[in-house]
């Protein structure tokens, strides 16, 4: 009966089933027009709103100005106020301004001294939140250097001419790209693999795989794996549109981001399956995922900088799964396109996201 | 009993979920080359039978062996060289029939090519439809097609014709009579009666996880129900249980049709007859026939096999493994 291609070993077998579910997952990813075209949608739509809506120059320095009345401290206002990226607010007192530092409502505070202390103004700024603080700093260094020789009222040894250059301008555009991969990746792992694992538990397509000789790990991996290259696609084809058709400018170091969007991505599969775990059906795996995936949409740092929440909301959410892949993905697109301490350590943490929600996920997993 | 006896060899067999035992100290053997049939209602214990030997369930007790292996040592063998057909179970509704059967191919170390089971399945024509465009019989004609798909000698079959329209389970029916010509062993469950006499070359009636019966499907009507049995339009006014008839072995009125079971059948009519005369009382509707399985399920149970029997009791498809 029938023509068997003879007896194959174990695993090559194993290789060759795995190919077949891959290309069957791909089939059933791409032939799923809805599916396709809304993990697409809001990226896309985002940076389009942003990438013409936010122009240029929405970069943007809060300076809250303390210290005693006088010439030196009416020349900051005047002068810095008129520079279109300031915004200056005077305060009462040192301690208010760094309140404000602190709580985000300024990035910076500067310190007019008194006529007798020796002329050093004090910039304070917010280490927290170090990307956005060099910006701030560097804007604020370069103007009072140009004060300073408005008030020495001589040239400097070296002066300086700025022409803006198709350069890396701060736009939010830029700001947001970084943190849109970011979302893209946390989200299409949860709505992709924990609804779907769920679905197949419920409709009892795993039970359909376990009565065949499929190793079930090998289902799970094949699985993890297309989603794992799905997902990057989808994250190219949004870099692409975001850099290429929008212009946002951003850096792309090709194998730093890839190392740390597929540490991100698998942190987020871990998560998935430990919500797979939990949830018995498909009613309700979408509201745990979104329950996850809300808090952190909102608050990682996607949108606005964690160092503008309260400091206690900010300490917690700088633990968050997508604060640390938010932060790194950013950090390597916009100021150092290499494995800063910084960034190696949000890599950390997600490593560690990673582990303990496979631990959790290993112990909570059931199979039907 | 020894796995020599049959392809296929359960003893002692036993299930729990909690509190409830789903099966019960259960043993066949099953010769090669037959229909085997479990018959019973929903909740009897049919499915986890079927899915222990199966390997997808963990027996609490018992020994299985299906060609001589050992089921519960070596369930990836068994996987290997059984064909099955779960009840509720989908596929990936985007894949054609055509890629469902050569993905699940590509599962088996030897498997048959996808176009020697489109045409037999009559599939033909949905070939290159997607799974979820397909009609429940047509989905069903998958279903059983892939529990063919490793060219097995043993096939397991779950409430193949459940949500069947006649016609196809009459399809089905030929299908799986066409597995047993070609030597293969298939073991069925339904709950169906017409389905387990039509089919079956031995079964077992099976009820609150116990066999209650085994044979064929002739040895059992003869041996718990060897008379007959008459039915009739329930009499206007008339109560059943005023009938005193001749060797009336049992009297049952369900939706206005009574039902008369007995051991000798015109000793039984004549005295119908004269009741009827007496009491001026038309005798419409009426008819007799030889026993069926179904009446054997009634008088060994006391209850119907497709009634509900009321009992709250998950269906056996959705089960979890606590």
């Amino acid at each position: 009966m029938g023509d068997p291609p003879g007896p194959a070993t174990s695993r090559t077998r194993h290789l060759t089933a795995f190919l077949r579910l891959t290309r069957a997952l791909t089939l059933t990813f791409v032939r799923n027009r809805q599916g396709v075209f809304w993990s697409f949608f809001f990226p896309v739509l985002l940076m389009v709103v942003f990438g013409f809506l936010g122009g240029q120059g929405a970069f943007h320095v809060d300076i809250a100005l303390a210290g005693p009345p006088g010439p030196v401290h009416r020349l900051i206002r005047e002068d810095l106020g008129h520079v279109p990226i300031f915004t200056i607010h005077p305060v009462k007192s040192v301690a208010q301004g760094l309140g404000q530092v602190v709580h985000g409502t300024a990035d910076v505070a500067m310190i007019v001294p008194p006529p007798t202390a020796p002329q050093v103004l004090k910039v304070y700024y917010n280490s927290s939140s170090y990307i956005g603080a060099q910006e701030s700093l560097s804007a604020v260094r370069f103007a009072v250097a140009e004060l300073n020789v408005a008030m020495s009222g001589r040239p400097p040894a070296l002066g300086i001419v700025t022409r803006p250059v198709a350069g890396r301008d701060v736009n939010y555009l830029a700001f947001l790209v970084p943190g849109i991969l970011a979302l893209m990746a946390m989200q299409n792992s949860l709505f992709g693999l924990a609804t779907t694992v769920v679905r197949w538990k419920e409709r009892g397509v795993l039970r359909r795989f376990f009565a065949t000789p499929l190793p079930p790990s090998t289902l799970l991996s094949a699985l993890v794996v297309n989603q794992l290259v799905i997902g990057l696609v989808t994250l190219a084809i949004v870099l692409f549109i975001g850099t290429v058709i929008l212009h946002a400018q951003v850096l792309v170091p090709v194998f730093p981001l890839l190392v740390t969007l597929v540490l991100g991505i698998a942190a987020f599969q871990a998560l998935s399956f430990m919500i797979a775990g939990f949830a018995r059906t498909t009613e309700a795996v979408i509201p745990m995922v979104n329950l996850v995936s809300f808090p952190m949409m909102f608050l990682s740092g996607i949108w606005f900088p964690v160092s503008s929440l309260p400091a206690g909301v900010a300490a917690v959410v700088k633990l968050f799964p997508l604060t640390f892949l938010t932060s790194a993905t950013r950090a390597l697109m916009s100021t150092t396109p290499r494995f800063t301490a910084a960034i190696r350590g949000d890599l950390v943490g997600l490593a560690v996201w990673l582990i303990v929600t496979s631990a959790v996920a290993v112990r909570t997993w059931r199979w039907e | 009993m020894t796995p020599a006896d049959g392809v296929v060899v359960v003893r002692g067999l036993k299930k729990r979920y909690g509190a409830l035992t789903a099966v019960d100290d259960v043993s066949f053997a099953i010769p090669e080359g037959q229909v085997f049939g479990l018959l019973g209602p929903n909740g009897a214990g049919k499915t986890s039978t079927l899915e222990m030997i199966e390997g997808l369930r963990v027996p609490d007790a018992g020994e299985i062996f299906v060609q001589g292996i050992d089921a519960r040592r070596h369930p990836a063998k068994i996987k290997a060289i059984i064909g099955v057909q779960l009840q509720n179970s989908s596929y990936f509704d985007l894949l054609t029939v055509r890629e469902t059967l050569g993905l699940f191919g590509s599962l088996f170390p030897v498997h048959l090519p996808e176009h020697a089971l489109i045409p037999r399945f009559e599939l033909a024509e949905k070939a290159d439809t997607r799974v979820k465009d397909l009609s429940g019989g047509q989905r069903q004609r998958l279903s059983v097609a892939l529990a063919l798909v490793n060219d097995p000698r043993v096939v397991f079959l779950d409430e193949p014709s459940a949500g069947l329209d006649p016609q196809a389970r009459r399809i089905l029916w030929e299908t799986i009579a066409s597995f047993r010509e070609e030597g293969r062993t298939v073991v069925l469950t339904t709950h169906y009666m017409d389905e387990a006499e039509f089919l079956s070359d031995d079964l077992v009636i099976m009820d609150h996880g116990r066999i209650i019966a085994h044979g064929t499907p002739r040895e059992l009507v003869r041996r718990y129900l060897p008379g007959a049995v008459i039915e009739l339009d329930r009499p206007a006014g008339q109560r059943i249980g005023d009938l005193k008839l001749e060797a009336l072995r049992r009297a049952e009125e369900r939706e206005n049709l009574w039902t008369l079971e007995s051991d000798r059948l015109e000793d039984t009519l004549v005295d119908l007859v004269q009741w009827s005369r007496e009491r001026s009382v038309p005798l419409e509707g009426l008819r007799t026939r030889g026993a069926t399985l179904e009446d054997v399920f009634l008088e060994l149970t006391g209850r119907s096999l497709r009634e509900d029997n009321g009992e709250a009791r998950p269906s056996e498809g959705r089960e979890r493994r606590g």
